[in-house]
């Protein structure tokens, strides 16, 4: 995947080998942005993914009103002035939960998948780097894992556990560590055998400080591609465990839990089920978008391509 | 093939009785436990006498000895909701979800594996778009919207699909009254596995095509139809069989969503209503139900995977390392 580095390749003063690593780190980074932003889909979606998370945090300003505010009255309203979305079966304003329940979503989101990768990069790297028994301890616990049906696992450990947004994070990360666990694994046995990491132990570099300065920079490209496609299932999983109840509890707006709350008013207001749906949807799709278009990126096949 | 069989099915016994110790240790973490279903209002010694009357004062070890004596003999204890047989509870409710996952998964089948090889034979073809738009809506969309879609569009709009439930009336059995309650969930609840399969049946398909002796059938001019079929899709159809093991567990998740958006009393919506009510007999007996399937499921796979594939079974336990 790490190509040549033509562009040290070309200058004339030879570079020393972290130079060389740095020049080539940063043109690395420079064509993959060129890459993303020639790949329009992929631009789309960052650009979506931003507006979504500044609307997130923004919400206390942006969001119209209290998304908790029930006013009876005013149930069912039809978007109007005042209510931009209209309301809920509660009278509250169907525009501001959605915008706060991008808060939950993207947290669960974000902080599982965090933890996860930190998970998955150890696991993974200990794995790869050590070899023997503890690469197969790790590798079969990795297997085992992938095997279970993880939702299943999520749900039942929530229901019975509680579902605190604390405990939700902590449960996905815990089901979701393996596939970046084998890429992390996979990329460490690869470049351990590539000549700096082997110039860097002829050197004396303890164990240690080779995984850390030399192997483990090479594997941030496919664990950041891991990372996106991680948000999106995160995020869809949290979104179900709430649709099912054993989620984010109500008051407090999710898009699940919005979407299970207007299932009982299908006939009535259908749109209401149509909203927080397509935001789950097109988050998760941008998340995938944004994914592939970093692969390419980071894949010098397609970096010097017209 | 007989020595890794006999391993094979030891590892998977050693499996169950290893997710039978975790169940019942999952469950006798968890908080509150039965007593939470009494009332406040329950007098101390009263709540002293029901759980020594469930024996939760006995210590672990005998707890669990118990269990799995009545686990042997299938009795998996009372319902604390339901005041049925856990196994009576669960009989009622496997049979539409055997229907439900057996029909999704052969929908999944009938169109993954054709438009699979279609879009590895004509790549970029109008059979290659609808396959990967196939493959990244299974992968994107949140099962329980997909649900609600179909229901508003088939129920709420054109009215010609019932929108939930396993019949109009569970007494009589009406089959095609039956079958119009199959539909939506059955679509629903393939999308994943089809995307699965699709994603995998092309590229196995795109893969095998490049090897050399698809290339040497068609320099020997063979008819294309036969290179196809007799050549390249037996091959190609090798690996997807190991994708069964992939789709099982998302299935079974998949089946507690869908369940639920459709009000369809199988094992999903009892696996989700049971966790919901902390009734913990039941949902040890659907755990360990779970486990069961896949623990099966995947050595199937395994041993189907080295019956078709004489390189496997020849060669011994080849470890697959993917990337």
């Amino acid at each position: 995947m790490v190509s040549e580095p033509n562009a040290v390749a070309s200058s004339a003063v030879p570079l020393t080998l972290s130079e060389q690593r740095q020049a080539r780190g940063r043109s690395e980074w420079r064509d993959g942005l060129r890459v993303i932003i020639r790949n329009r889909l992929a631009l789309a979606a960052l650009i979506f993914l931003v507006a979504v998370h500044v609307l997130a945090l923004a919400a206390p300003v942006i969001a119209p009103r209290d998304p908790e505010q029930i006013t009876i009255s005013k149930r069912f309203q039809r978007p109007n002035s005042e209510y931009v979305l209209g309301t809920d079966e509660n009278g509250r304003d169907v525009l501001s939960r959605l915008i706060y329940g991008a808060q939950i979503s993207l947290l669960v989101g974000s902080l599982s998948v965090v933890i996860s990768v930190v998970i998955g990069t150890l696991s993974g790297a200990v794995a790869g780097y050590r070899g023997g028994f503890v690469d197969s301890l790790i590798m079969r616990l990795v297997d085992g894992m992938l095997t279970i049906p993880t939702f299943f696992l999520v749900l039942i450990t929530v229901a019975v556990f509680g579902s605190s947004v604390r405990n939700l994070i902590l449960v996905i990360a815990l089901t979701s560590w393996m596939v970046i666990a084998r890429v992390v694994r996979s990329e460490v046995l690869r470049t351990t055998q590539m000549d700096f990491a082997l110039a860097a132990r002829s050197l004396g570099a303890s164990a240690s400080r080779i995984l850390v300065r030399h192997i483990l920079p090479a594997t941030v490209p496919s664990i950041i591609v891991s990372t996106t496609l991680g948000v999106a299932n995160a995020i869809l999983t949290e979104s179900a465990l709430s649709y099912l109840g054993v989620g984010v509890q109500p008051p407090t707006a999710t898009w699940g839990n919005m979407l299970s709350n207007a299932q009982n008013y299908l006939f009535r207001r259908p749109e209401l089920a149509i909203y927080p749906g397509v935001l789950i949807f097109v988050t998760v799709l941008a998340y995938n978008f944004f994914g592939d278009g970093l692969h390419d990126a980071f894949d010098p096949r397609y970096r010097h391509r017209g | 093939m007989t020595a890794y069989l006999i391993r094979r099915v030891a590892q998977s016994v050693v499996l169950l009785l290893l997710v039978t110790v975790v169940t019942f240790l999952l469950i006798h973490k968890a908080p509150g436990g039965p007593s939470i279903l009494l009332s406040p209002d329950t007098p101390r010694d009263q709540q002293q006498q029901i759980a020594q009357n469930l024996g939760l004062n006995d210590p672990l070890p005998v707890q669990y000895g118990r269990w799995f004596r009545g686990l042997v003999r299938l009795d998996l204890g009372t319902s604390y909701t339901q005041e049925r047989d856990v196994t009576a509870v669960i009989r009622t409710r496997l049979p539409p979800t055997l229907v439900l996952a057996g029909v999704s998964f052969a929908l999944a089948l009938l169109v993954a594996i054709p438009l699979g090889i279609l879009a590895a034979v004509r790549r970029n073809s109008v059979f290659d778009h609808l396959a990967a738009f196939i493959s990244l809506f299974g992968v994107a969309v949140p099962v329980f919207w997909y649900g609600l879609l179909l229901i508003i569009l088939c129920s709420v709009w054109l009215h010609f699909l019932p929108s939930g439930g396993l019949a109009n009336d569970v007494t009589r059995f009406d089959a095609f009254d039956r079958v119009k309650h199959l539909i939506m969930p059955a679509i629903v609840l393939s999308t994943t596995a089809m995307a699965q399969f699709t994603r995998y049946m092309r590229s196995s398909m795109v893969a095998v095509l490049e090897d050399d002796y698809v290339r040497t059938a068609r320099a020997k001019g063979l008819r294309e139809r036969n290179v196809l079929s007799r050549h390249a899709l037996r091959n190609a159809l090798i690996p997807v069989v190991t994708v069964i093991g992939i789709v099982l567990p998302r299935l079974i998740g998949g089946a507690a969503i869908t369940e639920k958006v459709f009000s369809y009393p199988g094992m999903g919506s009892l696996a989700v209503d049971s966790a919901a009510q902390r009734d913990y007999p039941v949902v040890m007996g659907v755990t360990l139900l779970v486990g069961f399937v896949v623990i099966v499921g995947n050595l199937l796979t395994d041993v189907l995977y080295g019956w078709i594939d004489p390189r496997i079974r020849l060669g011994g336990a080849g470890e697959t390392r993917e990337g």
